[in-house]
């Protein structure tokens, strides 16, 4: 066991309850994904696991929120809770409160009751977690432990609704211990039906709520600690929705969006893509009543305005982050106060260690397809002033508009082609498709830099800090040996590229119906090597996905469809579970040429492993029937059939 | 501390105690009435290798077999698994012609946690067991979320004198560990409580305060590790490594499998690893027994503790985590495998290391 922390994976020992450690690691600027306006209605966070949908909504539970308050006033995380108005310099304005919907409330449908009792337990089972939260929060905001301190808080009404003193009565209040009572006798009977082994212990089912009580309870009343009151907005962060059936979802959802401005309500869940997840349309409008927080399209496009949260703002986010886990650990292991990303060089031409066995070659191609032609002269003697990894790449580039040019209609006097020429049809795009190219053919590291990793992160917070702590533990190696932990480009490439490897091998152990899901890789990747490898690079810099139109998209989602077409029920449960567990992402609605998409491109961490470029962009469509026709190829290993019959292997 | 299992009986294959004399010393306490011989059949090649055996002894009362049955393979499994699914019923079906069978049947459920509880529920109603005096419960081919709920369900219902139910109770095992490491596992599902077994989990409005948690360690748990560490959160680890093992070094290579899981990411203690007998149940069942007794005590001034058991090992030794986890009603956490596929072997040379065990649970050795 090594004796040196990697704070990038030790990230999964670290407590829920340390304040310090989530807070000062916090990236700041991903408060700006949220919308202004966040108070008043009903915000629906989406995204792909991993994405940081969590944490964003831990930051605003009471224990951080006073850590900020407290101990993190020069850091921007507390200029940004003041601008979003969730902290005064003095104290929290909001009482956040963290309801795990990961819990057993799927489980209540499984009791031997009608539809309408289930959702009346689980509206009640939610009801008595939502308000032992909230006493948990006022507590620990005002300073107490829960429960030790129970008797210091008390709920009282600010409504002169008659209604909701009739809630706090039947919920247990005003008293806090009573209110604790009541949830701990809900608790109890629920959870002992769900757990009863035998049936002499099923008692009878407890009544239902007919709605959610907690919203209005906590709507019309306030905390008193002491006596004082707390004075903050209640806000309710219910997180995994996507744990709960779909009717379940669908009434908490159906609850949430009443308007109650003085109650804030977070709701987050993971994006599915095979799902009429994104309709809206029975939770209400979006902006007035809702908005939706699309935490990957914010990340990879930024936010709709364009100014709240820019494009490309989240990779400096997610820098932000790798810079504040490591510092303190580089300062006290190697003295090193170079930012942890500024210790992966990222010089091209270090790759690049025989010059004399690359260039040669490609410039003798790029050469030999101008065929003499004077036309491309200045192409080629600009290519020659050129130097190292640069030069490699401008001959491949060369090689490939050299081609695009023959193929064009060319000039009727085939006038020599100028260095204006040459830089209108170059493009960032094919340069990286030449870089990749160059790399492939001569074995050469490609994969590393500090933006290379921010992009192999594909906008995932896990993702990317995993692939930091696999950096770091190679940094830990020179640190050991007492050497300053800088890598050079080929340690990175074989890092980076051994994670990559290690995602696709995991795929099976780790992904439901993984091997199917192998399996629509393995095509979209040989899609890709077919397209890449045409001498004109179509589209550069290079296929990483594949595409299915909307309305086959629709097709897919209808039960009766899958019923009639063997492979359909493996595609839509393997391509469920792909988006799900981010091996592809999903863009839906892509519209090009006049036809919608549904647009899958693979995780960037698995381009490493087939070789392929980092840039979105690239993708190829395919029909639906043929999709479906790759779930009929039989999976690599588990295929063949054992080698005996039952019951001759019992013959002992 | 007296724990209920210090004294036991168990029978092995590898043992001069065989199986067949403690179903035949069952079968006599049961005060002559039917023996009942509980199994699933699922893909497991070692689905019917007890049952087999159970049959081929001598009874004086016919037997009688309950069956659990169990959901096909999905597509996603493997051929081989799904191929062996079939032939196992097939042959299940040869080999209990001419006996009573009571079936189990198979209900889809919302929850994974809840498919247990409700066969425990089916196996102790007085109508599945009129009749009965020993229930042996085979566990080879039967998932954890399905044969813990049953055998402590089984225990409950004897310990409490349910009208009718049997106080001769076994649980029988097949191992193989060639076989085990032919199997391999398919995904992997979201960490949740084992049904029945919640202890004080998930009581929101009952702190559970710190939480301890002894993984059963095996090959290839790495995904289920990280998944189970999610859900629960630790305050501390304490693996289990078998040892003594058949193989000595299996303790070091379960290390060197899971260091990175273990050290860099749970943070564990090397002091607070633990080792159990890999071929003796009672042997984990009374390891475990001390640690959330010595946890109880040591944090008894400071603030609650659970000690929550996985098990990601042989059917075995998971046993001692049942006998633990019910004796202390402590939590049993899982995140099995989804689906299944068999590695391209030769089943019937694997076959001739198939080992039986038997372990007496409750009844006449412990009146």
């Amino acid at each position: 066991m090594s004796i040196y922390v990697n704070p990038f994976y030790a990230r999964a020992s670290e407590q829920h309850q340390d304040a310090h450690q989530f807070v000062s690691t916090f990236g700041a600027g991903a408060l700006d994904m949220l919308p202004e306006a966040t108070w008043d209605r009903l915000v629906l966070l989406r995204s792909s696991p991993g994405a940081g949908k969590t944490s964003l909504m831990r930051l605003f539970t009471p224990e951080n929120l006073r850590w900020t308050l407290e101990r993190m006033r020069q850091e921007p995380v507390y200029r940004q809770l003041i601008e979003l108005g969730a902290i005064e310099p003095d104290r929290p304005l909001k009482l956040g409160v963290l309801i795990d919907l990961d819990r057993d409330y799927r489980s209540l449908l499984d009791l031997p009751m009608p539809a309408e009792s289930a959702r009346r337990l689980f509206l009640r089972l939610l009801d008595v977690r939502i308000l032992v939260g909230a006493l948990r929060s006022a507590l620990t905001l005002a300073g107490g432990s829960f429960p030790r301190d129970i008797e210091r808080v008390a709920l009282a009404s600010t409504s002169p609704d008659a209604r909701v003193d009739a809630l706090v009565e039947r919920l247990g209040g005003p008293s806090a211990i009573g209110i604790l009572n009541y949830a701990q006798d809900t608790e109890r009977a629920i959870l002992r039906l769900l757990d009863a082994l035998l049936a002499v212990d099923v008692d009878a089912i407890p009544e239902g709520h007919n709605e959610l009580y907690a919203l209005d309870l906590l709507a019309g009343s306030r905390f008193e600690v002491d006596g004082e009151p707390l004075n903050v907005q209640p806000l309710l962060m219910f997180d995994d929705g996507h744990r709960l059936e779909r009717e379940q979802r669908d009434t908490l959802l159906g609850e949430l969006r009443r308007r109650r401005p003085t109650v804030a309500r977070w709701y987050s869940e993971r994006f599915e893509a095979l799902s009429d997840q994104e309709l809206l349309s029975d939770v209400g409008d979006e902006g007035r009543d809702v908005a939706l927080v699309d935490l990957d399209s914010i990340a990879r496009s930024g936010s709709a305005d364009g100014r709240r949260f820019a494009r490309g703002r989240y990779d400096r986010v997610l820098t932000d982050v790798a810079r504040r886990r490591a510092a303190p650990l580089l300062a006290v292991y190697a003295q090193e106060h170079q930012e942890f990303l500024d210790l992966l060089e990222d010089d091209r031409d270090r790759c690049l260690a025989d010059p004399s066995s690359v260039l040669p070659v490609l410039e003798d191609r790029a050469v030999g397809a101008a065929a003499g032609d004077d036309r491309y002269k200045t192409w080629i003697e600009d290519a020659r002033t050129r130097a190292g990894f640069e030069a490699a790449v401008r001959w491949r580039e060369l090689e490939v508009l050299v081609l695009r040019d023959q193929h064009r209609q060319q000039d009727l006097f085939g006038e020599e082609l100028t260095d204006e020429d040459l830089a209108d049809r170059s493009s960032s795009a094919l340069r990286e498709g030449a870089a990749v190219a160059v790399a492939n053919e001569f074995k050469l590291p490609y994969y590393f830099g500090a933006s290379t990793v921010v992009r192999l992160g594909s906008h995932n917070a896990d993702q990317f800090l995993n692939l930091c702590g696999d950096l770091f533990a190679e940094m830990l190696v020179d640190i050991s040996l007492g050497r300053s932990p800088r890598l050079d480009v080929s340690r990175q490439h074989r890092v980076l590229h051994r994670a990559s490897e290690r995602l696709w091998e995991s795929i099976p152990r780790t992904v439901p119906n993984g091997r199917d899901v192998q399996v629509m890789v393995r095509e979209i990747v040989a899609i890709a090597h077919a397209e890449n490898a045409k001498p004109r690079m179509p589209y550069p810099p290079g296929i990483t996905g594949t595409a299915l139109l909307m309305s086959e998209r629709q097709t897919l989602l209808d039960p009766q469809y899958r019923a009639k077409h063997p492979g359909a029920d493996r595609l839509f449960a393997a391509l469920a579970s792909a988006v799900a567990h981010n091996i592809l992402q999903a863009d839906l609605d892509y519209s090009v040429k006049g036809n919608r998409y549904m647009v899958l491109y693979l995780n960037r961490l698995l381009c490493p492993r087939f070789g392929l470029p980092l840039g979105l962009g690239g993708f190829k469509e395919r029909r639906l029937s043929e999709m479906v026709n790759w779930m009929q190829k039989l999976p690599a290993q588990g295929a063949r059939r054992r080698s005996t019959d039952a019951r001759e292997q019992l013959a002992l | 501390m007296n724990n209920r299992w210090d004294e036991y009986v168990m029978a092995s294959d590898s043992s001069t105690l065989p199986p067949e004399a403690v179903w035949d010393a069952a079968a006599a306490a049961g005060c002559d009435l039917a023996t009942m011989y509980v199994l699933g059949v699922g893909f497991d090649p070692r689905s019917l290798v007890g049952l087999q055996r159970f049959l081929a002894s001598d009874h004086r009362v016919s037997p009688v077999i309950g069956v659990v049955e169990l959901p096909p393979p999905s597509q996603a499994s493997g051929l081989s698994a799904r191929a062996l699914a079939i032939d196992n019923q097939s042959a299940f079906e040869a080999l209990v012609g001419g006996h009573e069978v009571r079936r189990i049947p198979h209900e889809d459920v919302h929850s994974r946690a809840n498919a247990g509880p409700r066969v425990a529920r089916a196996l102790t109603a007085p109508e599945f067991v009129s009749g009965i005096g020993a229930l042996l419960i085979d566990i080879s081919s039967l998932p954890a979320s399905l044969y813990f709920p049953m055998v402590a369900a089984s225990l409950s219902a004897a310990d409490r004198g349910l009208p009718g139910f049997p106080q001769e109770i076994q649980v029988i095992a097949c191992e193989n560990p060639e076989i085990d490491a032919a199997i391999e596992k398919l995904g992997v599902s979201d960490a949740a409580i084992v049904g029945g077994f919640r202890g004080s989990l998930e009581h929101e409005s009952d702190p559970t305060g710190t939480v301890i948690w002894a993984p059963v360690l095996g090959e290839r748990a790495g995904p289920a590790l990280q998944a189970i560490h999610n859900l629960l959160a630790p305050g501390d680890v304490c693996p289990v490594l078998p040892f003594p093992a058949r193989n000595p070094r299996r303790g070091d290579e379960l290390v060197l499998e899971h260091q990175v899981v273990l050290f860099d990411e749970f943070r564990v203690n090397p002091a607070s690893i633990i080792y159990a007998d890999e071929r003796n149940p009672f042997d984990l069942y009374r390891t475990l027994s001390r640690l959330q007794d010595d946890f109880r005590h040591a944090l008894a001034e400071l603030e609650p503790a659970t000690v929550v058991l996985s098990t990601h090992t042989s059917k075995l030794l998971s046993l001692g985590v049942l006998l633990a986890a019910f004796e202390h009603r402590l939590p049993i956490v899982a995140a099995p495998a989804i689906d299944y596929e068999l590695a391209d072997v030769d089943l019937t040379a694997l076959g001739s290391s198939n080992a039986l065990t038997c372990v007496w649970l409750g009844g006449t050795p412990y009146s």
